[in-house]
């Protein structure tokens, strides 16, 4: 009954792309063919050949170059969304799990409350009300999207506060908090990791979305969504502008899911067969 | 009402916690539902309330940025509108009855009422929000159906592969595109708008035929991705539904195949998706801001980007305030629907 390895077949490859992707995102200043704000006026709108692969924009810029450039933002943003909101949802459902009484019907009637506004509707006002950016934009995704993970986090933890090694720690003396981060946490860890990872796929979706409605990073910042926005306002002629971010985004949130998938299908004792 | 008579053995004894005299299940049930609803409406407006504090003008986000957010009108009219100066407990209050009368104030860009601007915008979103639920339900219900019933098939087998990509798609590139190649380049769709404006006089068919073509872009973007959840969603409930176990005596008795699907496993499969119809109205909603703005259709999407973009706080808030409430109502709908076709949903 032994089960094939996680890390095999298109799950294998999924990874070993992603971490491509992010290691060329990390690279970026060194392996991108020229400085992504750079003016060439000349070769404006220049269609993708040897010596811009992808193609030019409407100051000239090379498009590879403010690619691999805006994936630093997009895919940094994105993981420290989904981190920010994986470590508040962990805390606060899990807090709400453990404590259980009136801690848990306040943190759980306001993630109702945050579920029931439209997620952009709140976004947008939380922009407008702090303003644009990166920071922000972490800030606000945060602050709006923990919710679904709370409430895996507080009916695994409901599941886990009766078990006997809660019990041993609770009676060595341990103080609450510890139980809960140094006990109970720990063992939720496998759903905690499979949330993420979709909530991953879902911040950079979202900052992306963001970004290209102009409320994410300035000009001349650029990340995937903003290069998209700039493909928006030029001439259709210009495919390459309105094809290649799209491409981008919508293959890192593609294999981001995929391994999501996978590790959904390892924990589902459904799926065990 | 006379209890039903057990055939068999007498009077049929009263299942526990099932219709004692008086109100009806359902409606002791819509009741309840409804009492539940009141501290989340409260909890939306203490969430809109804290909002207009971190704005510009208010003590918590006098510090920040960009001159047109900060600038000395748009403080001032803050400071009138709600009153920043006054003790909280009062200014919620006040923010309380605002909101009972949905009295929100004045648009900061144009000075008409954000009501009136709100209203105004409402039923583009709620035709574009109607239609996409008819197309993402009527095509994502036959197709999850379809899958569940062959998984084995090759044309399934295709399908999901193609659910799970559309499910990937980013919403703003898929209108991106349409917008692009499909409107622009092909001139097979309107670019944008709602309403021609040639037509403002003509006979109300005509209108009527010109904003649905219009819609044809911003419902394909908003569709894709949301039909493929759909049929994910209902895939899952038809292979939950038939591996029970009353499938397979319907099976064992002899009955057709079609027969069992349709008396046995449908019904109980679709069950949930009433409910996911409410569920999906936050989503729908959030979606229309990105496919509004982008097609320019004149909803409270593209009011919502509007007011954002150029700080028109008594604007965005009521249009949060607003869809908010529109969710709480439709999960409510769906809810009652869904106890109308199960009982055992009523029961306390």
């Amino acid at each position: 009954m032994s089960r094939p390895a996680f890390w095999s077949g298109p799950t294998l490859a999924a990874g070993l792309l992603l971490l491509a992707l992010g290691l060329a995102a990390l690279l970026a200043p060194w392996i991108r063919p020229e400085d992504p704000d750079l003016i060439r006026v000349a070769l404006r709108f220049a269609p993708p050949s040897p010596g811009q692969w992808l193609g030019r924009d409407a100051l000239g810029r090379d498009v590879l170059s403010r690619m691999l450039t805006g994936a630093r933002v997009s895919l940094g943003v994105g993981l420290a969304s989904a981190a920010a909101l994986t470590g508040l949802g962990a805390i606060l459902g899990g807090w709400a799990g453990y404590a259980g009484g009136w801690v848990d019907a306040a943190i759980m009637r306001c993630a109702d409350v945050l579920l029931a506004v439209p997620s952009l509707f709140l976004l947008l006002a939380l922009i407008a009300v702090l303003g644009p950016g990166e920071g922000n934009v972490v800030l606000v995704l945060a602050l709006t999207g923990w919710t679904g993970m709370a409430r895996i986090v507080r009916s695994e933890v409901q599941s886990l506060k009766g078990r006997e090694f809660v019990l041993a720690a609770r009676a060595s003396g341990a103080r609450p908090a510890s139980v809960l981060l140094g006990h109970v946490l720990p063992n939720a860890l496998a759903p905690i990791y499979v949330s993420l990872t979709f909530g991953v796929a879902d911040a950079i979706l979202m900052e992306s979305g963001l970004s290209f409605l102009g409320l994410g990073v300035q000009p001349p910042q650029a990340s995937w969504g903003s290069l998209l926005a700039d493909g928006r306002d030029a001439a259709p002629e210009a495919w390459w502008l309105s094809v290649f971010p799209g491409l981008a985004i919508f293959a890192v949130v593609l294999l981001v899911n995929q391994l999501g998938e996978a590790a959904r299908r390892r924990l589902d004792p459904r799926e065990a067969r | 009402m006379a209890a039903p008579r057990n055939p068999y053995n007498g009077p049929a004894a009263p299942l526990p916690g099932r219709d004692p005299p008086g109100v009806p299940l359902l409606l002791r049930y819509a009741l309840r539902r409804l009492l539940l609803a009141v501290p989340l409406l409260l909890g939306i407006s203490v969430l809109t309330f804290a909002l207009v504090h971190l704005a510009p003008g208010s003590p918590v986000g006098a510090q920040t940025g960009l001159s047109m957010r900060t600038s000395r009108a748009s403080v001032e009219a803050l400071r009138r509108l709600y009153g920043l100066d006054r003790p909280l407990p009062e200014q919620y209050w006040d923010w309380l009855g605002r909101l009972a009368r949905l009295d929100f104030g004045d648009s900061f860009r144009d000075q008409r009422p954000v009501i009136s601007k709100i209203a105004a915008a409402l039923p583009a979103t709620l035709l574009l929000n109607g239609l996409s639920l008819a197309v993402v339900f009527g095509v994502g219900v036959p197709f999850g159906v379809l899958s569940a019933v062959r998984p084995r098939a090759p044309l399934t087998r295709a399908f999901s592969a193609f659910t799970f990509a559309a499910y990937c798609l980013p919403v703003f590139w898929v209108a991106l595109l349409l917008q692009v190649f499909l409107g622009a380049r092909l001139g097979l769709i309107p670019v944008s708008g709602y309403l021609s404006p040639l037509l403002e006089d003509a006979p109300a068919w005509r209108r009527w035929a010109d904003i649905l073509w219009h819609a044809a872009g911003p419902l394909l973007a908003s569709t894709l991705g949301a039909w493929a959840a759909v049929s994910r969603y209902v895939r899952n409930s038809m292979f939950e539904v038939l591996s029970q176990d009353y499938i397979r005596t319907a099976r064992a008795k002899g009955l057709p195949e079609g027969q069992v699907l349709r008396r046995h496993a449908l019904p109980n499969a679709l069950l949930p998706v009433v409910a996911l119809l409410g569920l999906s109205l936050p989503g729908l909603l959030s979606g229309s801001v990105i496919v509004e703005t982008i097609f320019s259709w004149p909803g409270m999407g593209l009011l919502a980007w509007q007011a954002a973009t150029g700080y028109d706080y008594p604007v965005i808030l009521g249009l949060g305030f607003v869809a908010a409430v529109l969710t709480v109502l439709g999960n409510l709908a769906a809810d009652l629907c869904s106890a109308a076709l199960d009982p055992r949903i009523a029961v306390p």
